[in-house]
């Protein structure tokens, strides 16, 4: 019922604003990233810290992090239109911006291919740019209806997130990691629990990965290549005895936009190579 | 027990005209642009019934004017709970997190951040304000009931159980933080370093009549809490009921401050800058330390707030991040100023 009544609203509001310029807030760097592959970059005021854009528009107000933004520092961009995702929050902070009488859409923030599809769908739609939409569908939607042939069972993929100095965690099912692993045809080493997990030396033995993936962010964060391999247990394993590692740009790799079907293609060739 | 004289009269004439600067340049200082003269426009516009800016109106009311208020409330309740607990154990360095309150709100807070996922009651808006305040104050009467030897309260007792309820707290968030996903934990991480962005106006309000009552009695207390700050014993016998004293001591500032909590998260130190600020200025005798450290909490407060909203323009800093960024170099001085080395 509350998805038919969001979709309900959603086609009013991309009805009565149609082939409107909008001046945009978006909360949330899914939301972002899709803004600005529909070449609608010109018309964002403002974006949360999580948000990457390139230098060019580096001059955008970050108005704080999408799941705490200040309801007054969105307001302050004067936005006609804010496009959140919907962990976007504190719910208060998002009530008084909506007092303003500032309409809000939130999309979903699924992490997977068709939470992309999905995304990239409402977005258009919001913004009147469906277009420019099914350039960036097709590819998400051939790949999700013709998956990458599963690869042998030996390859064993391991994803290790760390972030700052904190103890690196290993990503269990229903994470983005745990989607794009699969997608690719491959297993992700470590089943059983769901989201992530702090790395312990015999978790990381008995998951015996044959490969570690990584994002470029938390490779640095442990240390770079030395310091992955320095990790206790690592060199009992069969990827700490072969080396082998991959590591993808972090917004890359867990994303979900539409850079996903190049990513994927990405990763599964490395992972085969 | 000095109290110079001339500094008596003064403490309405200086303090309040200082919260009434307070409030405005809190209302008109923001990331939105809305400056004094704005203000008064949008009053006038509003009174006189013609259309006003929905946004301008919105950010006045609903956003600014309602985090001022409750600031400046909350930031008064803060202080008058650290003077009751500095008076009642008799040590300037108390404040209620010394009896588990801090810890048993932020406890409960997020345990209903983590279960609030598959328990869909959890999600309700009331739901962790209800439940901070509720955890503040079970860890809170647990530590009194345990220090309650047959209807004396022991203060060392008190103390010690306070520890042993911070860390108990402490490890249970632990294991809630190890079993929390990324969402909830940052939920609960930007829960504990407070903020005075969820207050709105009905919150305010409720918060004013509940806050009341407390300050009312406590002022009624004042004199019998001079005598306390002698000792127990020389109280008792100068006529004063210490246990009924004490127990309204910790009742109703742990009620002023689990409201605050409830409503704000952690917001650390002001319970102990506070009235530490208002001794030096206006002396130790309760009757100018009450008014005083209400007052200069309900500037303090505002005042950090304030700041909060506009260093990181168009983002804000968690308040209490500042509050102990600007107290704990004061809890320090305080420290080492009572060994003699200053």
């Amino acid at each position: 019922m509350k998805n038919y009544l969001f979709t309900f609203v959603l086609l009013l509001v991309a009805f009565s604003v149609k082939s409107e310029s909008h001046r945009l807030v978006s909360l949330g760097s899914p939301v972002t990233e899709v803004i600005l592959a529909l070449g609608a970059s010109d018309q964002l005021v403002g974006i949360d810290d999580s948000s990457q854009v390139p230098d060019e528009l580096s001059y955008l107000p970050k108005v704080g992090y999408y799941r705490m933004v200040s309801a007054e520092g969105v307001l302050s961009v004067q936005p006609s239109l804010i496009l959140s995702t919907e962990d976007a929050g504190p719910p208060p902070a998002l009530k008084k911006i909506q007092a303003a009488s500032i309409p809000l859409l939130r999309v979903t923030s699924e992490k997977t291919l068709s939470g992309a599809i999905e995304r990239i769908q409402e977005i258009s739609k919001i913004l009147d740019r469906e277009e420019q939409a099914a350039d960036l569908i097709k590819p998400l939607q051939d790949r999700l209806e013709n998956p990458f042939k599963v690869l042998h069972p030996e390859v064993k993929v391991l994803f290790i997130y760390a972030r700052g100095s904190g103890a690196p965690m290993v990503s269990g099912e229903g994470t983005g990691a745990d989607e794009m692993i699969r997608l690719v045809g491959a297993q992700n080493a470590v089943i059983g629990f769901k989201r992530y997990r702090p790395l312990t030396p015999e978790a990381l033995i008995s998951a015996a990965p044959s490969i570690i993936l990584v994002t470029t962010h938390g490779l640095a964060a442990i240390g770079g290549e030395d310091g992955l391999w320095a990790l206790p247990g690592m060199n009992l394993t069969p990827a700490g005895k072969t080396r082998r590692f991959v590591s993808m740009d972090d917004s890359t790799l867990l994303g979900f936009g539409p850079h996903t079907a190049t990513a994927l293609e990405t990763l599964r060739k490395k992972l085969t190579l | 027990m000095t109290t110079s004289a001339i500094h008596k009269p003064h403490i309405w004439w200086i303090l309040a005209p200082l919260l009434g600067i307070t409030i405005l340049v809190g209302l008109s200082s923001g990331a939105y642009p809305l400056p004094l003269s704005r203000i008064v426009s949008i009053v006038l516009e509003s009174f006189s019934g013609s259309d006003v800016n929905p946004v301008d109106y919105s950010v006045l009311v609903s956003i600014r004017l309602p985090r001022v208020l409750f600031g400046a409330l909350a930031g008064g309740a803060l202080a008058l709970g650290g003077v009751c607990m500095q008076t009642l154990f008799r040590n300037p360095l108390a404040d209620p997190g010394l009896m588990g309150l801090s810890s048993g709100a932020a406890l409960a807070a997020a345990t209903v951040t983590l279960l609030s996922s598959s328990v869909p009651l959890l999600s309700h808006p009331l739901a962790l304000p209800l439940a901070a305040f509720a955890g503040g104050l079970t860890i809170t009467a647990i530590v009194y009931r345990i220090s309650n030897y047959g209807g004396r309260l022991r203060i060392d007792s008190m103390l010690l159980m306070g520890i042993a309820m911070n860390a108990l707290c402490g490890s249970l968030m632990g294991l809630i933080f190890l079993i929390a996903d990324d969402a909830q934990l940052r939920n609960i991480t930007f829960w504990s370093f407070g903020s005075l962005g969820r207050a709105n106006l009905a919150s305010t309000f409720f918060f004013a009549l509940a806050i009341v009552l407390p300050v009312g009695i406590i002022w009624r207390f004042r004199e019998a809490m001079n005598v306390l700050l002698m000792g127990e014993a020389d109280a008792a016998t100068l006529g004063v009921n210490v246990e009924s004293l004490k127990r309204g001591l910790i009742g109703l500032s742990c009620w002023m401050v689990a409201l605050v909590v409830a409503q704000a998260g952690l917001i650390g130190f002001v319970g102990l800058i506070i009235p530490h600020m208002a001794r030096l200025m206006f002396g130790v005798s309760h009757k100018h330390l009450i008014p005083a450290s209400l007052l200069i909490g309900a500037i303090f407060l505002p005042l950090v707030d304030t700041l909060c909203r506009t260093v990181v323009i168009p983002s804000e800093l968690p308040i209490g991040m500042l509050t102990a960024l600007l107290g704990s170099p004061f809890f320090i001085f305080l420290l080492v100023r009572q060994k003699g080395l200053i």
